[in-house]
């Protein structure tokens, strides 16, 4: 754990730093006073008295000491002595001893103290150990916050961001994150979370759909045999001569026709409860048309240029809804790059989205929009045939156009999004 | 004869919005206007008239589209790029006058002048041969604005907005305020500058008015509904002219 090595690290760290106190404290001990050396010195000082030599009195005394007269003439001074007089001495708190001769006092013997400057030094190198060991810790307790901030701080921002997107419902973002951070377990199991939320949305989606799909395909099959009744009772109408039978086969044409319409109606009523047909356009600034594209650029696959600035008519969740579903096309089936074009042309934005795919074969191309047409490349993708019906109801409402054609090197689905007049 | 364009809009847009509504009062106008030409914009309250003047003028940016005012893009000048841009090459008249009411007709006058201009002597020739041309006398220049008559003060006006020599003279109503007789001198002055060369945007909602320019733009919430061009004005008895401007205002569902 890295707290356990944090805490370590302080404790050496502090260690450390009384070690080090300690050294400095203990290297510049104060010297004591040596009080026999100095009777010593001074015995033998008294008794040469007048002719004082270097030899008379080394080594005795540590310190550095001088020799004054009364009137504070050096008579004598070790090498290190810093003699000048004897009030700076006093002020160094120096050592002073008076020379006797005969009872009188004839000079001074002033024993130099050092401690002054020891402690300075002292002093110095205190300070200097203390902010050393600071520095450290500081360096430390620095480098700690900056993992805290990527092992905690981060990653709860990382969350939020992936709570905000999965509220917005959008669940195809992954949470990913490392499993070596203090989160690892607990995220992995907000990305199952997310996981599931998709799974779940997508399964209630799917049995909307087929409820919705098995109500259009009835009505689309309830069509077939109406449409048989009609043509027979039609050829009836003109065969009998009988008026009594005419005015029956009349009354079964006329029913036929009525279940006919319901048919429809159910088809399209099936679709629009389920919110699926509805169209209601606006006007709305081109720039919405970067905002749809980004929404459906999730791993920045798409090319495309600015989008001139106009007015269009459109409905924008509808929109979003076509291009949706044409980029995903070209996701499942092409599995290319995709561009996107745009241009205003007399009264249109044209919008191209442009893959680089195989394309489907002209003998297809005119049954693309039909209802529940799949093309022969759809092995291994799930579809329903209903994605570009739909798309060319929409843009239909909208009084706009779309089309679809090869080039030779993929295939493209052009828009024509009507300009605000 | 080719007459060079001097404003070309193409899919001018101007969108306001007050709370989450937002309100789309042009769309995408493509609109070119001639050199010299007297453009005339007509159509209902609220359809946009005055939106489009001061678009074309630069004093309000468009929210999409491009403005091409002599060779430059108006949609793209900062607010202090466009004001020297104005002062340039634009003239302004509206329904109020706006002179300065402590200063005289003619330091009125130079006032604007200098702003473009330090040639002094230049600039009061300039003046008064322009006071000439509108037929204000020399009695009143030295008058101050307030003891002019309404007619009197919007030909200073026009004065003022066409002492610079700017490339487009753009008048918002400026007959508005103004009884018949005193319009028609005003108008007076706007054919006659226009003869000379300048071309004039006007918007305005009478016919007298509109019956001065050669060219009129219908516009209807935010489109360009109709363009009529009438050839140029002679004089006020072309009884053709009226009733073919009347007659394009009725289609137009005047």
């Amino acid at each position: 754990m890295r707290i356990k090595f944090l805490a370590a690290t302080i404790l050496t760290i502090f260690t450390l730093g009384m070690v080090l106190s300690v050294i400095v404290i203990q290297r510049h001990n104060i010297q004591e006073v040596d009080v026999v050396a100095i009777n010593d010195l001074t015995k033998k000082i008294e008794n040469n008295w007048g002719q004082v030599t270097a030899q008379h009195v080394d080594h005795i005394v540590s310190q550095p000491f001088s020799i004054i007269d009364r009137e504070e003439n050096v008579l004598y001074r070790s090498p290190a002595s810093s003699f000048t007089s004897s009030f700076a001495s006093i002020k160094n708190r120096d050592t002073l001893i008076d020379l006797q001769q005969n009872n009188e006092v004839v000079g001074k013997l002033i024993i130099q103290n050092d401690a002054q400057s020891i402690v300075v030094r002292m002093k110095r190198d205190l300070i200097i150990a203390v902010t050393l060991i600071l520095g450290l810790l500081m360096v430390v307790i620095l480098i700690y916050l900056a993992i805290i901030n990527r092992t905690l701080v981060k990653p709860f921002q990382q969350l939020q961001h992936f709570a905000v997107n999965v509220a917005r419902g959008d669940f195809d973002r992954p949470l990913t994150m490392g499993k070596n951070n203090y989160f690892g377990a607990f995220t992995e199991s907000f990305d199952l979370l997310r996981d599931e939320l998709a799974t779940a949305r997508q399964r209630a989606y799917e049995s909307n759909r087929s409820k919705k799909e098995l109500v259009a395909t009835l009505s689309h099959d309830i069509k077939t045999p109406l449409a048989s009744i009609k043509a027979v009772t039609e050829l009836m109408l003109l065969q009998t001569n009988d008026n009594k039978v005419k005015k029956h086969v009349q009354t079964i044409f006329s029913k036929a026709d009525q279940i006919d319409l319901l048919v429809t109606d159910m088809f399209h009523a099936t679709l629009e409860e389920l919110q699926q047909l509805k169209v209601a356009v606006v006007e709305v600034s081109s720039t919405v048309l970067r905002e749809m594209i980004e929404n459906v650029n999730f791993d920045h696959n798409i090319d495309y240029d600015p989008i001139p600035p106009c007015l269009i008519l459109t409905d924008t969740t509808r929109l979003q809804q076509v291009l949706d579903n044409i980029i995903s096309n070209a996701y499942k089936y092409a599995r290319t790059k995709i561009k996107i074009e745009s241009r205003i042309h007399q009264d249109y934005l044209e919008v191209d989205i442009i893959d680089f795919g195989r394309g489907i074969s002209e003998a297809e191309l005119p049954l693309l929009f039909n209802k529940y047409y799949r093309g022969q490349n759809i092995a291994g993708q799930n579809g329903s045939g209903l994605g570009l019906y739909i798309s060319k109801y929409f843009i239909e409402k909208m009084h706009g156009q779309i089309n679809c054609y090869n080039r030779t090197d993929g295939f493209t689905v052009a828009i024509k999004i009507k300009l605000a007049t | 004869m080719m007459t060079k364009t001097i404003i070309s809009t193409e899919k001018l847009c101007k969108t306001f919005s007050s709370g989450g509504n937002q309100q789309h009062v042009l769309k995408n106008l493509d609109i070119s206007i001639a050199e010299g030409d007297f453009t005339v914009i007509m159509g209902s309250s609220g359809s946009g008239k005055s939106t489009l003047l001061y678009a074309l003028s630069g004093m309000d940016k468009p929210t999409l589209g491009t403005i091409d005012f002599a060779g430059k893009n108006l949609a793209k000048l900062t607010q202090d790029q466009a004001a020297i841009f104005r002062r340039n090459h634009c003239g302004f008249v509206f329904q109020q006058i706006y002179l300065l009411d402590n200063m005289s007709v003619f330091d009125n006058i130079l006032a604007s002048g200098l702003l473009v201009t330090r040639n002094k002597q230049q600039l009061v020739k300039k003046a008064k041969a322009l006071f000439q041309q509108v037929e204000i006398d020399e009695g009143s220049w030295s008058k101050f604005p307030t003891q002019l008559s309404g007619g009197e003060a919007q030909r200073v006006g026009i004065v003022r907005a066409i002492i610079n020599k700017p490339k487009v003279l753009f008048a918002d109503e400026p007959t508005g305020a103004l009884n018949s007789a005193a319009s028609e001198n005003v108008l007076n002055v706007f054919t006659t500058i226009n003869r000379a060369g300048q071309s004039i945007v006007l918007v305005t909602h009478d016919l007298k008015t509109a019956v001065r320019g050669n060219r009129i733009l219908y516009l209807k919430d935010g489109v360009i509904n109709g363009d009529l061009s009438l050839g140029h004005y002679h004089d006020c008895e072309d009884v053709e002219r009226s009733d073919k401007l009347k007659h394009f205002l009725a289609e137009m569902g005047w």
